[in-house]
Formats: C-alpha cells, sequence, structure tokens
C-alpha cells in the first residue's frame, strides 16, 4: 500500500515506484480515484479522499492526514469508524488537546469516513514505474567530499502546501524599498532590481521551483503586497473529461 | 593583520570529483624555501624516542604548524618543537597549544584540509588518543593522509591509572581508519616519522598513519640515533609526496565532511577500505627507496630473526615492541640449550595487519607462541590476527597465547624463558589453556 | 562599510534548496551572512553538526552552499565548507585561520582569506563550550556564529543550556511533576565577553540593519567575533507558519534575547529592549504564540490578551522576573569595556 500525504511530493518522487501488482493507493487529493489512476498511471486500487478540504473545513488548517488515516484504515479494511474514531481521540488525549478541538477532530474524521471514493484501476503501462537498478557504487570521491551547488534539481517548492502558491503584486508600485522581505527570506528567492528611489524595487519571487511557503515574506512586508492564493496544478486528465 | 579588499582576479581552476581546485592560489615553494636546516650533515646524536620523533618532524619542510597538548609519556614530543622553535628568531614555525587532544584533533582536521600538502604532526597517548577518538575515526575516512598522529604508547584507561606504555591504546583504536606502525628502538622511530607521510600521502593511500612507540621504554630511554641532514629528508619526501589532487579549503571551491545516507555509507567504508589495503603494495616500495638513499632498512611489515633459509622453525614468537629485544638477546642460547629450533617476529605493521606475510613467514613453524601486551576480551589482539592469518594453512601450526608487558610491566629474561617453555607444551602434543599470563618468570 | 541595501545585490554563497524547514531561521541567517561574506575575500565556513549542516551537505547532492551557478573564474568567490564532529566548528575555523595567515606570511598565499564558524547552541555551548570559549581565549581571528534556538533540534528538540526556563522540549517535558525546564539559560554573553572575545553580538535578521551591520563589523573584527543569533524554530517552538521573524523581533523585545552588541574596548549597547518592563511587550505575548509554553497562558477571549493558566501563575512570574533579570544583565553588560 502506497500512501501520498500530500501531492507536491508526487512532482518529484514517483510515489507508485515498487508497488507490486495488486496493490493499493492511498491519496489525499481533490481529484477522482479515475483521474489519479490515469494521471499518476497506476494499476490497482485507488482510494481517494479530499483531506485538506476536511482539514480546513472542521480543523481550520489544510492539512489531510485525519482523513488520511481514515482512508488507509479503510483500504486495509476491518476497523468501524467509531473504533478508529474513538482510538485517535484517545491518543490526542494523552497530549492534552482541548475539548473543543477533539469535538472538531471527530467531525472530520466522520466527514472523511462519508468522502471516500475508490475504484480498481489498470493505468500503468509497461514503461512506468521503473525500479532504480543499482550498478554498483562507482567511483565515490574519498571521504564523501563533494563539489559544491550539485543540486540546483532539489525542487524545494514541493514542500509548499499543494492547493496553495505565493503570489507578488504591486500593481501600484507601493513598493517601498524596505528589503525587509529581502532580508527575511530563507530561501533568497526575492526578485529585485535597485532603483533610484528606493534603493530596491521588488519585483517578483521564483515561487516555482524553491519557494517553500513558509509565509515570512507574507508577514514581514509593510505594504502587504505578498499573498498566498490558491492553486491548482492543472491535470490534462480533467481538462480532458 | 588588516585586511584589504584586493581587486578580483581571475584564477585557473579544474574540477576534480571532490570539488573544484585553484592550483595557482598556493605557491609552497615559499614554505620550502623558509625552511631553517636542523642539520646540515648526517649526524649521530643521543636521544630519546620523543625527541626522535620530534626531530623529524622538525626537519620537514612541510611541518609548519604543530598542535599539542601534554600527556604522559608523550609530552617530550612538544616540548622539543617547542624549545627548537623558541630558539628560531624570526623563523615561521609555530607551536599551537591546545586544550585538550580533542581540540588538537579537530585542529589538525582543519589544518589538513585548509592544506593538502603541508603535514599536520601530533603525539599522544592512551586516554589523550581516546580524547580524539571521535575525530579520529573521522579522520580515518576522510583522505586527509597528512595528519601524521604519533601515538606513544601507554596503557589506556584511567581506572586505575598507569603511565607506563603498553600497546592497548594503539589496538584499541584499530578500526579509526589510520595506518598503524609500530617502532621498536630510536632509529627506527625516527625513520618511520620520516616515511610515513610518504605513505599516507599517497595517491592510492591518502589515509593518515600513526606511527607508534613504547611509552617509558621507548620513548623516555635514550640511545644512539642517526639523523639525516635536512635536504635528504626533503629529497626522499619529495620524490614520494606529490601535490594532492583533490582540494583543500584554501585552494579549493569544494565542501568536506557531508552527511550521507545509508545507501552511500557502505559505500564509503569499503572504497576506505580497499585504500587501507593498497598499504600493502606501497609501503614495500617507500622501504626499498629509503633503503637505497640511506642505506639502513626502511619500513617493514615486521622484523625477523631466527628463521634461516628455509623458513623453518620449531617454535616462532610474534610479539612488538622493544620487549622483543629481550628475547632477541636470549633466543641463540635458548635454541641451544633446547635443541629446538626458536625463531621470532616483532610486528612493525600493524593496520592493515599483513596477514599474508604473516602467513608465508609462520607457515614452516610447527607452534607459534604469540606474546600480547595489551589486554584483551579473549586471547589477545594480535593472537586473533596471527590465528587469521594462519587459518588458511592445510595444516597450520598450533597458536600458544600469552600476556605479558601488560601496563608496561618488565618482560624479563626468565620471564621470556618461561613463555617459551609453556610453548613447547604445544610441542609436545599437550592442551594449552586458551591464554596465560606471566610475570617476573613466573605464570600467574 | 557598505550601505544595507547594497549588500542585498551580492551573491550570497547561502542559496535556495536546503531542506531545512520552510521558515527556518538559520536559512534566512546564513543567506545573510552569505551575501555579506561576498566581498572580495575568498570565505571558508566551518560548520558544527547541526540542523543547518544535515540539510545542506548532503551526498551526493551538496545543496544550498556555492556562490553562483558554477566554480567561479573569480577566487575571491569560490568558497569552501567544512563539517568535522558536533563541537568541532570553532576549532576548525581556528585552524583554517592560522593556516591561511601562516601562508600568508609565508608568501606562499597571495591574499587574506575570511573565516566564518557556524554552529546550533548544542554544538557551541553545550558540548562545544570548551572548543566556543578557548577559540575566544585564544583570539582566533574568526567570526563565530552560533544559532541559538535553544534546542537540540536537529535530533528531535532536546534541551539544551539556551533553552528558556519553563519551555517544554522533549526531554524537558511538562507533566505532573515537572513544568518543562527547570533551569535557567547559561550566561553566554558574559562567558564570551569574559573569555576575551573582541566583539559579542546577540542579533537576528528581524532587526535586518543591524544584523548586517553587525556581520560586517565581524567580519572586520581583528580577533574573535561571536554572533549569537536567536533563531525561532518553527518545529521546535511549534508556532504557526510565518511567525519566525516575527517571534525573533518579539523575544528580543520582550526581553528572553534582547539584541545587543558589544566591543571590546569601546562597550556596547542593548537595543529595542527598554529596561523597564513595562516598556516592553508583555512576556506572555511571546508565550502565547509557542506550544512549547502552551501549559503556561491561554487566550483571555474578552481582552485578547495572553494570561497565566490558572495553576501556573507563579510559574510564569518566574519567567517574567527572569526576563527582567536578563535585561538587566545585560545592560550592565554593555558597560563592560
Amino acid at each position: 500500500m502506497a500512501v501520498l500525504m500530500d501531492e507536491g511530493a508526487a512532482r518529484s518522487v514517483d510515489f507508485a515506484q515498487g508497488v507490486p501488482p495488486g496493490g493499493t493507493f492511498v491519496l489525499n487529493t481533490r481529484h477522482t480515484p479515475d483521474e489519479c489512476a490515469r494521471h499518476y498511471h497506476l494499476t490497482g486500487r485507488v482510494v481517494t479522499v479530499p483531506g485538506d478540504d476536511i482539514g480546513t473545513k472542521y480543523l481550520k488548517h489544510a492539512i489531510g492526514n485525519v482523513s488520511l488515516y481514515i482512508a488507509a484504515a479503510r483500504a486495509i479494511g476491518g476497523f468501524g469508524i467509531e473504533q478508529l474514531a474513538d482510538s485517535f481521540l484517545e491518543t490526542l488525549k494523552k497530549r492534552r488537546i482541548p475539548a473543543t478541538i477533539l469535538e472538531r477532530n471527530r467531525a472530520a474524521l466522520l466527514a472523511s469516513a462519508e468522502s471516500i471514493r475508490e475504484g480498481t484501476f489498470d493505468e500503468a503501462g509497461p514503461d512506468d514505474h521503473p525500479l532504480a537498478e543499482w550498478a554498483g557504487y562507482g567511483d565515490l570521491p574519498i571521504g564523501a567530499q563533494t563539489p559544491l551547488r550539485l543540486s540546483q534539481s532539489n525542487r524545494t517548492s514541493d514542500y509548499a502546501p499543494s492547493g496553495f502558491r505565493l503570489r507578488f503584486e504591486d500593481p501600484a508600485t507601493a513598493c517601498t524599498g524596505c528589503a525587509h522581505c529581502i532580508t527575511n527570506c530563507p530561501e533568497g528567492i526575492i526578485r529585485f532590481v535597485p532603483d533610484a528611489e528606493r534603493g530596491l524595487l521588488v519585483t517578483g519571487v521564483d515561487v516555482s521551483t524553491f519557494c517553500k511557503l513558509c509565509g515570512e515574506c507574507i508577514a514581514v512586508c509593510p505594504e502587504h503586497l505578498f499573498k498566498e492564493v490558491p492553486f491548482e496544478d492543472r491535470w490534462e486528465e480533467v481538462l480532458a473529461s | 593583520m588588516k585586511e584589504s579588499i584586493v581587486p578580483a582576479a581571475p584564477m585557473a581552476h579544474h574540477t576534480t570529483p571532490s570539488g573544484e581546485i585553484y592550483p595557482g592560489a598556493l605557491n609552497l615553494e615559499k614554505v620550502r624555501e623558509a625552511h631553517r636546516v636542523l642539520h646540515q650533515t648526517r649526524d649521530t646524536i643521543t636521544a630519546d624516542g620523543n625527541t626522535a620523533a620530534a626531530i623529524a618532524t622538525l626537519q620537514m619542510w612541510r611541518c609548519i604548524l604543530f598542535a599539542g597538548f601534554p600527556i604522559t609519556p608523550s609530552t617530550k614530543y612538544i616540548e622539543t618543537v617547542a624549545a627548537h622553535i623558541s630558539q628560531q628568531v624570526g623563523g615561521k614555525k609555530r607551536v599551537k597549544l591546545m586544550e585538550a587532544e580533542h581540540a588538537v584533533a579537530d585542529y589538525l582536521v582543519g589544518a589538513a584540509a585548509a592544506c593538502r600538502d603541508l603535514i599536520f604532526p601530533t603525539a599522544t597517548s592512551s586516554v589523550g588518543l581516546d580524547h580524539m577518538t571521535e575525530t579520529t575515526r573521522s579522520l580515518g575516512a576522510s583522505g586527509l593522509g597528512n595528519v601524521l598522529l604519533i601515538d606513544v604508547y601507554r596503557a589506556t584507561a584511567n581506572f586505575p591509572l598507569c603511565i607506563e606504555g603498553d600497546p592497548s591504546d594503539t589496538l584499541a583504536h584499530r578500526d579509526d581508519g589510520f595506518i598503524q606502525i609500530a617502532c621498536r628502538g630510536k632509529q627506527q622511530i625516527y625513520d618511520t616519522v620520516v616515511q610515513s607521510p610518504c605513505l599516507g600521502m599517497h595517491h592510492d593511500v591518502m589515509t593518515p598513519v600513526m606511527p607508534g612507540y613504547y611509552g617509558i621504554k621507548d620513548s623516555h630511554r635514550n640511545a644512539r640515533l642517526t639523523v639525516e641532514p635536512d635536504k635528504e629528508i626533503h629529497a626522499f619526501q619529495d620524490r614520494w609526496i606529490k601535490p594532492c589532487p583533490f582540494p583543500g579549503l584554501v585552494n579549493g571551491d569544494t565542501a568536506f565532511g557531508n552527511c550521507v545516507t545509508s545507501r552511500h555509507f557502505q559505500g564509503f567504508k569499503v572504497s576506505q577500505k580497499r585504500r587501507m589495503d593498497r598499504v600493502l603494495d606501497v609501503l614495500p616500495q617507500i622501504s626499498a627507496d629509503f633503503e637505497r638513499q640511506f642505506g639502513r632498512p626502511g619500513l617493514a611489515f615486521f622484523d625477523a630473526v631466527g628463521f634461516g633459509d628455509d623458513g623453518a622453525a620449531d617454535l616462532a614468537v610474534v610479539s612488538l615492541g622493544p620487549d622483543f629485544g629481550t628475547f632477541e638477546s636470549v633466543r641463540e642460547e635458548y635454541a641451544r640449550r633446547s635443541g629446538l629450533k626458536v625463531a621470532g617476529i616483532a610486528m612493525r605493521l600493524l593496520t592493515p595487519f599483513p596477514r599474508d606475510a604473516v602467513r608465508k613467514r609462520l607457515e614452516r613453524a610447527k607452534a607459534v607462541l604469540v606474546v600480547n601486551q595489551a589486554h584483551h576480551q579473549g586471547r589477545g589482539h594480535l593472537t586473533l590476527d596471527v590465528a587469521d592469518a594462519l587459518a588458511d594453512l592445510a595444516t597450520p601450526p598450533r597458536i600458544v597465547s600469552v600476556f605479558a608487558g601488560i601496563g608496561g610491566a618488565d618482560v624479563s629474561e626468565i620471564t621470556w624463558e618461561q613463555m617459551l617453555d609453556h610453548g613447547r607444551g604445544a610441542l609436545e602434543g599437550r592442551a594449552m589453556p586458551p591464554w596465560a599470563v606471566f610475570h617476573e618468570g613466573r605464570q600467574l | 562599510m557598505s550601505g544595507y541595501k547594497e549588500i542585498a545585490l551580492r551573491d550570497s554563497c547561502f542559496r535556495p534548496g536546503s531542506t531545512l524547514c520552510p521558515g527556518c531561521m538559520e536559512s534566512i541567517a546564513l543567506q545573510n551572512v552569505g551575501r555579506v561574506s561576498d566581498n572580495g575575500l575568498k570565505t571558508i565556513f566551518t560548520i558544527g553538526t547541526s540542523c543547518a549542516e544535515v540539510s545542506s551537505l548532503a551526498f551526493p547532492n551538496v545543496v544550498a552552499w556555492g556562490r553562483g551557478e558554477g566554480s567561479p573564474d573569480d577566487y575571491a568567490k569560490s568558497f569552501s565548507i567544512i563539517h568535522n564532529v558536533f563541537e568541532s566548528a570553532p576549532t576548525l575555523a581556528e585552524a583554517a585561520r592560522d593556516v591561511s595567515d601562516m601562508l600568508l606570511d609565508h608568501g606562499a598565499l597571495d591574499r587574506p582569506i575570511q573565516v566564518i564558524g557556524a554552529s546550533g547552541d548544542g554544538g557551541a555551548l553545550s558540548i562545544g563550550l570548551r572548543s566556543l570559549l578557548h577559540t575566544i581565549y585564544r583570539q582566533s581571528r574568526i567570526t563565530m556564529i552560533v544559532l541559538v534556538n535553544e534546542i537540540f533540534a536537529n535530533t528531535g528538540f532536546q534541551y539544551s543550556p539556551a533553552t528558556t526556563p519553563f519551555a517544554e522540549t522533549s526531554t524537558t517535558p511538562v507533566g505532573a511533576a515537572q513544568s518543562g525546564n527547570p533551569r535557567l539559560p547559561l550566561d553566554y554573553i558574559h562567558l564570551a565577553i569574559a573569555a576575551g572575545a573582541g566583539m559579542v553580538a546577540q542579533v537576528s535578521p528581524a532587526h535586518g540593519k543591524l544584523f548586517v551591520k553587525t556581520i560586517e563589523k565581524a567580519l572586520a573584527c581583528p580577533t574573535t567575533a561571536v554572533v549569537f543569533v536567536p533563531a525561532p524554530c518553527i518545529s521546535g517552538w511549534k508556532f504557526d507558519d510565518g511567525e519566525t521573524v516575527h517571534l525573533a523581533e518579539l523575544g528580543a523585545q520582550c526581553g528572553t534575547y534582547p539584541a545587543f552588541i558589544w566591543e571590546q574596548g569601546k562597550g556596547g549597547s542593548v537595543k529595542d529592549c527598554a529596561m523597564e518592563a513595562a516598556e516592553r511587550p508583555a512576556v506572555e505575548e511571546f508565550l502565547g504564540l509557542q506550544r512549547r509554553f502552551h501549559h503556561l497562558v491561554q487566550k483571555d477571549p474578552e481582552s485578547g490578551k495572553f494570561t497565566a493558566r490558572a495553576g501556573r501563575e507563579a510559574d510564569v512570574e518566574r519567567l517574567k522576573a527572569w526576563t527582567q533579570s536578563n535585561v538587566e544583565r545585560l545592560y550592565r553588560l554593555a558597560e563592560l569595556r
């Protein structure tokens, strides 16, 4: 069984690799099992639940782990929803989570049970999800000493919660050049140009490769020029159907 | 020293698997030119073991920075270095007194990584070496063959405390990844220190070296020592030590000490092990060249005595250190009295253990008496190594294992004779205990 | 001295791509240090085992470190970094400094090099206190950056000698018999001054201009410059997204880690943190935003302010008293020459 907690991860990792025939995929996604099977080329049982939306509705955070727990249990089979909810809430009680939040969790758990969809599909082709062949260590550099900046392929924007993206908009050129965002971006991806008046004028952010959506720029900009916007990766499989 | 922002200037660089190197960043000829000669000609002096090691490192032009921390019985190494440097008005060599041995080890890593073509030596013992362990184990894999860590043997552990010499400290660090070479006598100490960096910095090896000698029995006793002229040592070392093909911190654009996952860790340890194995090929080459230049034997896997042309022996001793000299002094008389052919080897190369050479040397012995001089939970470090070396023989010699000289205890002539008598039990077909301990002529 | 904004135009040697948590203060600090150190001098960086190290110096893909897109033709823009063992960053830096200065002195190297060391509070104040203080004592001409997130974060957020009193950590949990960390934190600023540092500062990029200028001064310090960087840790202190810089500022202003800068011979000053408690933000406001203090305060629904929970009033008072003494002590330290 392969469990996909966040679709962002699926952009850099083939989560279906190594799942044998007859395997089960449990995904936290708004998409249908059919759309997922066609998009990710899955062969086997596909179980989906829109966990982030349920999280937003009941828990005020777009976290899909509560729903995914229910979906995974459903995929395994043999557990009643009441049993699952009770056991989950017991664990939360041990962490002194207040009663109101426990209630919200219960509601989320129950709603998850109602929102699961599933199907069985055969969409993986013979060349899909190849297991990486290990060809030996090769010539390893002595002592693991390496060149620098080897990885420009580490797309840390895949860390950002899926369904959202950072956007910078400054139609009125309200940026004062205070440089708080530049100073406080952990990834150093704020784009700016020298400006006669301000010193520095922010022009944008490199969101597609390295933005982890940490939110610091949103918090520090005195002119509120950054915001988090819903963002959906448009799948051909959805547009086609 | 005021830092000025110097104008940018392009510098040639090329790619290696370990990062980018800027060879033009450093001109080490300037370091060689600044070296102040200690000995213009070959001289004979009187010295103890620590002095012998110190002089050897002071004579190397690549040794300009000596980090140290005192611990008995290695302290006189850094004291000798400090005394010399304190006399060199306007000289450029430096002593760096650190707060603890762990700091010395970390300092050696930083220095050796900063400039991989200079050699950074220190001397320590026992719990001082133990205090370095976390770093010595890291050094072993690092490829920093330009670290020279002299271990002056002293019984390790402080409970009870013993400041006298046995090789338990070096043997406790067997798998740190250092090449370990034992010495006996001032000449071997001096010669081994001169040859060690040639081995460690060899491009096929790139592994740091830990030469060692007995605390007190060798470190503190004086004997005649032939010291070579500085320029001869330089000529010898310069034939073997070539510019490091990989970047250092100063001349590189590189990362050291990276974090690896299980997927790769094993690969690094295998590659480290293979470089260690190359020592068995490279050491004899360096040794032959040393003998050609200086007219006396160089590094060896072991010193051997009494085997004759056919290599056969009734009883062959395996041990290490200066107490082997006592064995040498009683051997002929004992052989004559007992009518047995008695031979022996004193190990020089401890790590990697030269098992093939040991097997070849001992395969025609009827019994092998291994004299362990360090505490061990079983039959003895050396015993296990020798047993492994002989294991593949169709009819291996019987191995008799004894302990003597632990904590620097005297291994007297009478003790040797008792141990040889004990070893004869194997020749007479008697059942032998797994191990026995001898002291002052008695079995304990 | 360069202008603060001019420095933003430089090339940082710490770039995106690390696997540090989103919003990690270590990342923010290193971005800025990376830019300031692009000043015409080659940099050697040493780093102790820490989140920053394991999240960047990974094999085979070293991420984040390296100026420019490829190894530069300009030697001054090239860059080296070394990691050895947990506590070794100050000692490694000292060795790199000594070797490069000796090579310069010999004429084997034709330009000076700057050396920066970085460790967490674990690597510099706990297991590394020996190495930090002795490197300072020997007046090694390095800049030592101590990223203080008050925990051993990389190993799962355990207690450190810098942990604020009553904070919950994985080894000082809140339970029926214990209210989080029972200890007062080590006075590391005083120790650094007493050991003989040329400059000691405590500042984070929340005070952006001050941080950048402090790093510049540190790089020019003729002996050891130590910069403690309060580093709120989103995963260890457990706060909401986008709160890192806010907490760095609030903690400095309310007195748990005031901004402070001191130079030997000149004395120093406390910045943006009043001596009088009434003129500082309430400590409770700082505590309330972090789940590691969840046992101490709660939000009052009417006033919207954080107040002590029932039964925890004495703990909160003791924490506030410590905060006050912390501020007063820094004002006194500022007067040392």
